[in-house]
Order: structure tokens, then sequence, then C-alpha cells
């Protein structure tokens, strides 16, 4: 048994036998074994966190494009098929005789001056687009 | 600098060898520079543990725990405080973490516990002290937690407040006091036997 007086004050503790030395090496055998561990892990643990992250960012793409498309889906076509119904809801309201009606009563001058002999082209765009008859203005005239 | 060697010129020279020569000396070559850290600070630290858990194994416990827990930091470590003061800081919390696993193990409850561990140190094998050495430790022992590292420190180590601030984040004021109520009280407990 070895009673260790380096400390000025008495030190009643003691220790085993080459404590000491043999603490030291114990020690040092742990260190060696800890960075064994250390260089065996090295790589992947600079690696994972990088290919996480890689992971991480690529899986948020993923999500928000996903969830944009189930909020969104075919933005485009809703937006013609919309435009379509409402074309075709406006030309079915439209009543080409109350039109022909308006005019007539309005007093417009529907029918050229024979001395300008000119037409609205228009007017007559319309005429022919909708298959309507001169002779059929020209009796309610 | 020289090998490191069994010899008492040996043994003297690494105890010569200032914190940044050892830490220089790790930068170098990683094993050779830590077993001269250990074999410079091994002594101190274990009797400084020992003083906190009593028991030889506890302290052989806390002591390799203290240096492996160095090992793993030193790479990183810098120099804000000293080599010293920093081991002593590692194991002074590791001495304190056994005295908590201890305390849970034993179910002991905190009002009891100076009382116990005075019981606790009559059955260490490794005292040799003699009957006022005896005393002396069971007295210490009764001290608050903190009074008890800070009298240990200033009586054994005859550490500088400054040093022990540094350990302990405890100012240097509150240090002083701390170890003059410790004073009085060993005194008023040894003069009561």
């Amino acid at each position: 048994m070895e009673r260790h007086n380096n400390m000025k004050k008495e030190n009643p503790y003691k220790v085993p036998d080459n404590y000491f030395e043999e603490v030291t090496e114990k020690i040092m055998d742990q260190t060696r074994s800890s960075s064994k561990h250390r260089k065996e892990r090295s790589i992947p643990r600079i690696i994972k966190p990088a290919v996480m992250m890689a992971a991480a960012m690529i899986g948020l793409v993923i999500i928000s494009y996903t969830g944009l498309r189930i909020l969104f889906p075919e933005k485009d076509q809703i937006y013609l098929s919309t435009l379509t119904e409402i074309t075709e809801y406006a030309m079915s309201e439209i009543n080409e005789s109350e039109i022909i009606d308006h005019l007539l009563l309005e007093g417009e001058d529907f029918l050229p001056d024979d001395s300008e002999n000119s037409f609205n082209e228009e007017i007559i765009e319309y005429l022919i687009d909708n298959n309507i008859d001169y002779s059929t203005i020209l009796e309610h005239f | 600098m020289g090998k490191v060697s069994n010899t008492q010129t040996g043994t003297v020279l690494i105890k010569e060898l200032s914190d940044k020569d050892i830490l220089d000396l790790f930068r170098k070559n990683n094993n050779e520079g830590f077993r001269v850290l250990v074999s410079k600070y091994r002594e101190k630290l274990y009797f400084h543990i020992r003083r906190i858990v009593i028991l030889h194994e506890d302290a052989d416990d806390a002591l390799q725990n203290t240096f492996l827990k160095a090992w793993k930091n030193l790479e990183n470590f810098r120099s804000d405080s000293s080599l010293y003061t920093w081991l002593y800081r590692i194991s002074t919390n590791e001495a304190l973490l056994i005295l908590k696993k201890r305390k849970k193990e034993k179910s002991i409850i905190i009002e009891d516990l100076n009382t116990a561990f005075t019981l606790f140190a009559e059955g260490d094998a490794w005292f040799d002290g003699d009957e006022t050495e005896k005393k002396l430790r069971n007295a210490i022992l009764k001290l608050p937690e903190k009074q008890g590292l800070v009298f240990n420190l200033k009586y054994y180590d005859e550490m500088k407040y400054e040093e022990m601030s540094e350990i302990l984040k405890t100012s240097v004021g509150a240090l002083k006091a701390s170890y003059h109520h410790a004073v009085k009280k060993i005194k008023n407990s040894l003069s009561g036997d």
C-alpha cells in the first residue's frame, strides 16, 4: 500500500500500489479505442448530414409541387372552359330579331343611303354570319 | 524537451512542463501529448475527486471519465481558461455526478446525506489517517456541497480564489465568504468533539 504525501497538507487517502501508472495505461487504451471509433465513423458522419439536408430539400420541392397541382389543377383549362361557357351563354341569350327591332325603333338609318352607297361592314358581316335575309329586314322596314 | 521516462528526472520534467508546452506537444502528437497531460495532472485530480467522493473505486471511475472527456475535447480547447482550471472543472463535475448516482442508488434523502457520508466514509478501506484527520474529513463531509468544495480547493490544493472562481463559476467574494463559513463550522465541529 502506498501513502501519498505529495501535498503539503497531510493526505490521509491511500491508493493501491502502482495505481497511478496503471490508471494512466487504462486511460491511454481507452483513448486509443475511442480514436479508432472516431476514424471509422468520420466519413459517414460528414456525409450523412449533407445527404439528409439534400433529401429534405428535394422532399420539400416535391411536396410543394404536388400540393400546388392538387390545389390548382389545370388552371389554364379551367379558365378557357369558363370563358367558353360564358361566350356560349352570351350567344344563346342574343336574339337577333330584338337587335333589329331596336334598330328600327331607334330610327336608325339601317339601310345605307343610296347616294352614299355604303354599308356598315360589321353589320353586313353580322347579317351574313347569322344568315339573316336582307328582304326580311326590308319587310319590317 | 526530451522523451518521457519513468526516472525521477523524467517525472520532474513532466511536472515542470507548462500547459502551453503540453498543448503544443498534443497538437504534434496526440498520444504523446495526452500521456504527458495525464501524467502531470493525475494525482492532483485524483485526490481532489477523492475528497469529494471518499471511496477509491468512485474516485477511480471519476478520474478516468475526466480524462476521457478531456481527450474528446482537447482539440477544441481554447485558452480562455487555463488547462489546469479546465481539468479541475471537469473532474469536479464528474465527482458530483458520481455522488448523485450514489445518492440515488442508496436512496439517501438530502438532509441525511452528509451524516450518511460520514458513516459511509468510516468503511473506507483506503483511508490511512489518524483520528484527527478522520474527524477533519467527517467535519468537511458535513458541510454543504459548495462549501466543502471551496474548503478542499483552498485548504488542500491551495488554489487561488481567481482560479477557483473559474472552476466553480462563482465570484471571488462569494468564495471567500464560503471558505470563511466553512472554516468556522469545521472548527466548531472539531472542538465540539
